[in-house]
C-alpha cells in the first residue's frame, strides 16, 4: 500500500501541524494483522477536537489494550480538502497516516449538531458509502456516541451503531464482541450487530423502522428485529474513582482551544436548570475524590509540561471538596508556577472567593451565567441566582481585581416578556453601578470596565421539561436581539450575540426525526459544512437543502409538542422519566423552583432507581 | 544566573511547527524534564528562553539555537540528557553548554544562515547547478517583491548573499549552498534565491526545491564566521577571538 505522501503541499495550508499527528504522548503502534484498528473521528477542527476530553479518554483507554490501535482524524479545514480532493488522497489517520477506509471502526462524537454535515463529508472524503444500507461488512463500522446521541435520528439513517451515555467501559465491550464476531463470522453485519445490541447503551438504527401520521408526527417505531429491545437505555459509569483516565494525554504543537490540564471533577449535575439537556442525561452526580484527583494531577503535570490545570465539570463550585481541593492544588503547584482555572463559576460570593484563591497564581477571566434577567423567569427556568447573589458576587470580584467579567444570558425562554428582556441589561448596568461607585470609576485600576454580556437563543432541547416547547421564530429572536442593544446606554458594557439563523438550526436538528437526514445529506450535496463556524454558516444553502427534501424545518423548531405527541427520542433512555420532566414543566409554568438532590429531598426524576445507580458524593457533604 | 545555549536540529517530525509552536514545545519540555527555568519578574511572569532564529515552517534545519536561564546550577550533560527525553520525535539537542552572565544574546549575534537547496524530485547535475548559480551571481542586482507587514517591498538581493557554493553527494546529485544575510539589517530569504535559481535552470520548479537550514553565524567584516557557540562576549561580536 502505497504511502500516503502530504509534504508536496503541506506548506501551502494554513497550520500544517493540524495534520501530522508526531505530538507528544500521541501513540504509535506497530501494526500487527490481528490488531482491531479504531479511528477516533471528531467532526470539527483538529484544535477544536483536540480540546475535547472524551475523546481523550477513548484514546487513552483504548489505546492501553495490545489488541488494538486506536488513532485519530479531524475534518480537515477547506484549504486541506481541496488539496486532497485534487489530489485523489483519502481521509486518514494521523498517526499512521492509514485511509480511513482501511479501518475496522470509526468513532464519531456527536458534540454539536451543527458538526452534522463535516461527519458525512469526512465519510465521503474517506470514499465510505453515506448511508449504512448502502455498506457492508467490507466496511468500517461506524459508530457514534456523545451527547447529541440522545436524539440521534436525524443521524440514523447514516450510523450503523449508536452508544448513549458514558462510553469508556462499554466500548471495550463493544470492541471485543466486535473481534469475537470477527473471529467466527465476519461476513455476517446482522450477527455483530444484535450481538453488540445487548451491551449496555447501545443502540442500532437499522433495527428500527419510524412510522408516521398523515400530519408529519411520529405515529410509532416499528422493530425490524426480533432482538431489538422497545428502548434503549444508556451507560453510566457508576465510580469514577474506578475507571480509566488518560493521565498522558497528548500534548498538541498547535495552540488549541483548551490548551491545559484537564481533571474531571465529578460527572452530571442535578441543579435540575430546566433548559439544560447536560444536567439531564448525566445523571446522577458522581465525584471523583480528592486524593484519586490530585494522584492525577501529578501524573498530568510530569507527563505533559503544561502550566494551568482545569478543574471541569457541569459546575465545578458544587464539588463537595472544591475548597479544600483548591487549597491543596494551589498551595503545592503555584510555586511550581502552575495555575488552576474554573471554566464557569456559580454566580455567588463562594465561587469568587474560590476564584480569589486559584488567582494568586495567574488571573483568568470571569464568567457567571445568570441565564435570563429577572427573578421571575430564572424561577421558571430553575436557575436558582437570586439578585443578591449575583450583585454580591459582582462586588467581590471587582473586589479582587477583576476588571472584566462575562455573563450568560439566552433570549427566547419559554414564558419570556420583553420586561425579562429589559432584566439583561439592568443587571449589567448594576454591575456597572457597583463598580464605579465601590473603585471611583476605575481610576485606581490598570485596565478599563468590560462588561461582556454573551447572548443564545434558546434552543428547546430533548430529555429536559422543556422539550415540548416551541423555539421563538427568527424573527422575534432578532426583535429581541435589537430591544437588548438598544436599551444598553453605557459604553463599559459590550454584546455579541449567537446568531438567529444558527439557533433555529440547531433546534431542527436537537428535535428532528428520520427525515431531516434527507435535508442534512442534501445540505452536504449542496457545500455546507463546518456550520458552527460564522464565516462558513450558509443559511440559503440550508433552506434550500430544506425545500429541495420536502422538509418543513419549522415543523421542528417552531411547533409546541402537545404532551401526549410520540417524541422521535422517546425510545433513547437517559434514565431520567417522562412524568418527571412533565412535573418539572407544570412547575415551570406555575413559577416555582425544584430543589437540587445532592443537598435536598430526592425528586424523584428515576434515574437512580432505573440504573441502579447513585448519587456520589466523595467529600460527605458539600463544602458549599 | 545560570546560562545555558542549546544547539539542537528540528527534524522531519516536527517540519511543520510554527516558530511559536516551538517556542511554546521547548517550555512545556523544560517543565516536563523538571529543569528549572528561570522567570522574569513582573505582573505577567515568563521564562527566560528565546529561540535565536525563525525558522520558516516547513524547513528543516541542521542547526538551531535556543538560550535558557535556569534559576539553580545544572551540569550541561545532565541538561542535555534529560530535556533530549523530554522532546518529541524530531528534534535532537546536539550541544548544551554554559554561557558566561553577559554573554550576548543568540538572537543578537546571529546575522548569516547557511542553506542548503536540493531538487527533489530529480538529479541535477553537478554542471546544471554550477550554471545556474553562475548566471545568478553575474547579475548587477537581484531584484524581487517580497511582502511584510508594512505591505510589498522591493529588495536587492545581490548584497544579501554573502556566499555560494555547489555541493554534490555519491550520487552525483546537486546542491547548492548559500550564505544569505539574516538580520535586522537585512535577510536574504532561501525560498527568494531558489525562486531565480530555478528561473536560471537550477530546477525545474521552485515547489520541488527541499531547503535545508544547515548553520547560523556570526559573519565578520572580513568574511570570517563564528557559531553562536563561539560568541560569548561582547568583544567578540565586534572581532573574533
Amino acid at each position: 500500500m502505497k504511502e500516503i505522501q502530504l509534504e508536496a503541499f503541506l506548506t501551502d495550508v494554513e497550520k500544517p501541524s493540524r495534520y501530522i499527528g508526531t505530538e507528544w504522548n500521541s501513540v504509535h503502534k506497530e501494526i500487527s494483522g490481528d490488531m482491531t484498528r479504531f479511528a477516533l473521528a471528531f467532526p470539527d477542527l483538529y484544535e477544536v477536537g483536540m480540546s475535547h476530553l472524551g475523546t481523550k479518554i477513548l484514546y487513552h483507554t483504548l489505546n492501553r489494550r495490545s489488541d488494538v490501535f486506536a488513532e485519530r482524524t479531524f475534518a480537515p479545514w477547506t484549504d486541506m480538502e481541496r488539496e486532497m480532493r485534487q489530489r485523489k488522497v483519502p481521509l486518514f489517520s494521523l498517526e499512521s497516516r492509514t485511509p480511513l477506509n482501511q479501518f475496522d471502526m470509526i468513532g464519531f462524537t456527536l458534540q454539536y449538531e451543527l458538526s452534522y454535515t463535516n461527519i458525512l463529508n469526512m465519510l465521503d472524503l474517506a470514499g465510505i458509502p453515506l448511508r449504512a444500507d448502502e455498506r457492508d461488512h467490507t466496511h468500517p463500522l461506524i459508530i457514534a456516541g456523545g451527547p447529541c446521541a440522545f436524539n440521534v435520528e436525524p443521524l440514523a439513517p447514516f450510523m450503523d451503531v449508536i452508544h448513549l451515555g458514558e462510553s469508556e467501559e462499554a466500548l471495550h465491550e463493544i470492541v471485543s464482541t466486535y473481534r469475537e464476531c470477527q473471529r467466527h463470522d465476519p461476513r455476517n453485519r446482522k450477527f455483530l450487530l444484535e450481538r453488540l445490541q445487548d451491551i449496555q447503551g447501545v443502540y442500532i438504527p437499522s433495527f428500527y423502522a419510524p412510522r408516521y401520521h398523515s400530519d408529519g408526527t411520529l405515529e410509532g417505531l416499528d422493530k425490524l428485529n426480533g432482538k431489538a429491545p422497545d428502548r434503549i437505555q444508556k451507560a453510566v459509569v457508576r465510580d469514577l474513582d474506578k475507571v480509566d483516565y488518560p493521565t498522558e494525554p497528548i500534548v498538541p504543537f498547535l495552540e488549541i482551544v483548551h490548551d491545559r490540564m484537564m481533571l474531571e471533577v465529578f460527572r452530571g449535575c442535578t441543579r435540575g436548570c430546566r433548559f439544560c439537556q447536560a444536567g439531564m442525561i448525566y445523571r446522577p452526580v458522581r465525584e471523583r475524590s480528592k486524593e484519586e484527583l490530585l494522584r492525577q494531577a501529578e501524573a498530568l503535570i510530569r507527563a505533559t509540561g503544561y502550566d494551568e490545570i482545569s478543574l471541569t465539570s457541569l459546575n465545578t463550585s458544587d464539588y463537595s471538596q472544591i475548597q479544600s481541593l483548591v487549597k491543596t492544588m494551589v498551595d503545592c503547584y503555584g510555586p511550581a508556577g502552575i495555575g488552576l482555572s474554573l471554566p464557569s463559576s456559580r454566580v455567588d460570593s463562594f465561587s469568587i472567593g474560590l476564584l480569589e484563591e486559584i488567582q494568586k497564581v495567574r488571573k483568568t477571566g470571569l464568567t457567571l451565567a445568570p441565564e435570563a434577567g429577572s427573578q421571575r423567569l430564572r424561577d421558571v427556568i430553575n436557575k436558582n441566582v437570586t439578585e443578591e447573589d449575583y450583585l454580591s458576587a459582582v462586588r467581590d470580584a471587582f473586589g479582587a481585581g477583576w476588571t472584566g467579567i462575562k455573563l450568560y444570558f439566552m433570549i427566547g425562554l419559554p414564558t419570556e416578556t420583553d420586561e425579562d428582556i429589559a432584566g439583561i441589561a439592568d443587571l449589567a448596568e448594576k454591575a456597572v453601578q457597583i463598580y464605579n461607585s465601590d473603585h471611583k470609576g476605575g481610576q485606581n485600576r490598570r485596565k478599563p470596565l468590560r462588561i461582556t454580556i454573551s447572548v443564545a437563543g434558546f434552543v428547546p432541547k430533548p430529555h429536559t421539561p422543556f422539550q415540548w416547547e416551541a423555539q421563538d421564530s427568527v424573527d422575534e429572536l432578532k426583535r429581541k436581539q435589537k430591544l437588548l442593544k438598544d436599551r444598553i446606554r453605557n459604553r463599559a458594557i459590550h454584546l455579541n450575540w449567537h446568531d438567529a439563523e444558527v439557533s433555529f438550526l440547531e433546534a431542527v436538528f436537537a428535535r428532528g426525526d428520520r427525515h431531516v437526514a434527507d435535508a442534512l445529506e442534501r445540505a452536504w450535496q449542496l457545500g455546507c459544512k463546518f456550520d458552527g463556524w460564522t464565516e462558513m454558516y450558509r443559511h440559503d444553502l440550508w433552506m434550500k437543502a430544506f425545500q429541495d427534501t420536502g422538509v418543513d424545518p419549522h415543523f421542528y423548531a417552531n411547533r409546541i409538542r402537545p404532551l401526549n405527541e410520540v417524541l422521535p427520542w422517546d425510545h433513547l433512555d437517559s434514565g431520567v422519566s417522562k412524568d418527571f420532566l412533565m412535573v418539572e414543566r407544570e412547575q415551570a409554568w406555575s413559577e416555582k423552583t425544584t430543589p437540587d438532590c445532592r443537598f435536598e429531598d430526592c425528586q424523584q426524576c428515576g434515574v437512580c432507581p432505573d440504573l441502579q445507580v447513585a448519587i456520589q458524593l466523595k467529600g460527605g457533604h458539600s463544602d458549599a | 544566573m545560570h546560562k545555558y545555549r542549546v544547539q539542537f536540529e528540528k527534524g522531519e517530525s516536527v517540519r511543520y511547527i510554527s516558530h511559536l509552536d516551538l517556542s511554546k514545545l521547548f517550555q512545556r519540555a523544560f517543565r516536563r524534564a523538571h529543569l528549572p527555568v528561570a522567570y522574569s519578574e513582573g505582573f505577567n511572569p515568563h521564562p527566560k528562553m528565546s529561540l535565536a532564529s525563525a525558522l520558516r515552517l516547513g524547513f528543516v534545519s541542521r542547526s538551531e539555537y535556543l538560550d535558557v536561564e535556569l534559576s539553580e546550577e545544572m551540569d550541561p550533560a545532565l541538561v542535555h540528557s534529560v530535556l533530549q527525553k523530554s522532546l518529541p520525535a524530531g528534534i535532537q539537542i546536539r550541544i548544551v553548554r554554559v554561557i558566561p552572565d553577559d554573554a550576548p544574546a543568540a538572537m543578537a549575534v546571529i546575522n548569516a544562515a547557511e542553506y542548503s537547496l536540493m531538487c527533489s524530485d530529480l538529479l541535477v547535475a553537478p554542471e546544471t547547478a554550477e550554471a545556474a548559480l553562475q548566471a545568478l551571481l553575474d547579475e548587477d542586482e537581484l531584484m524581487v517583491d517580497r511582502e511584510t507587514k508594512k505591505g510589498m517591498k522591493r529588495v536587492d538581493l545581490k548584497p544579501l548573499i554573502y556566499g555560494a557554493v555547489v555541493c554534490s553527494d555519491e550520487k552525483k546529485n546537486a546542491s547548492i549552498h548559500l550564505l544569505l544575510a539574516a538580520s535586522d539589517q537585512g535577510t536574504a530569504r532561501p525560498e527568494e534565491v531558489a525562486a531565480l535559481l530555478c528561473q536560471k535552470g537550477f530546477c525545474p520548479g521552485e515547489g520541488n526545491i527541499h531547503i535545508e537550514r544547515i548553520g547560523l553565524y556570526r559573519r565578520y567584516p572580513d568574511g570570517e564566521l563564528k557559531t553562536p557557540l563561539e560568541v560569548l562576549s561582547k568583544d567578540s561580536m565586534v572581532k573574533p577571538e
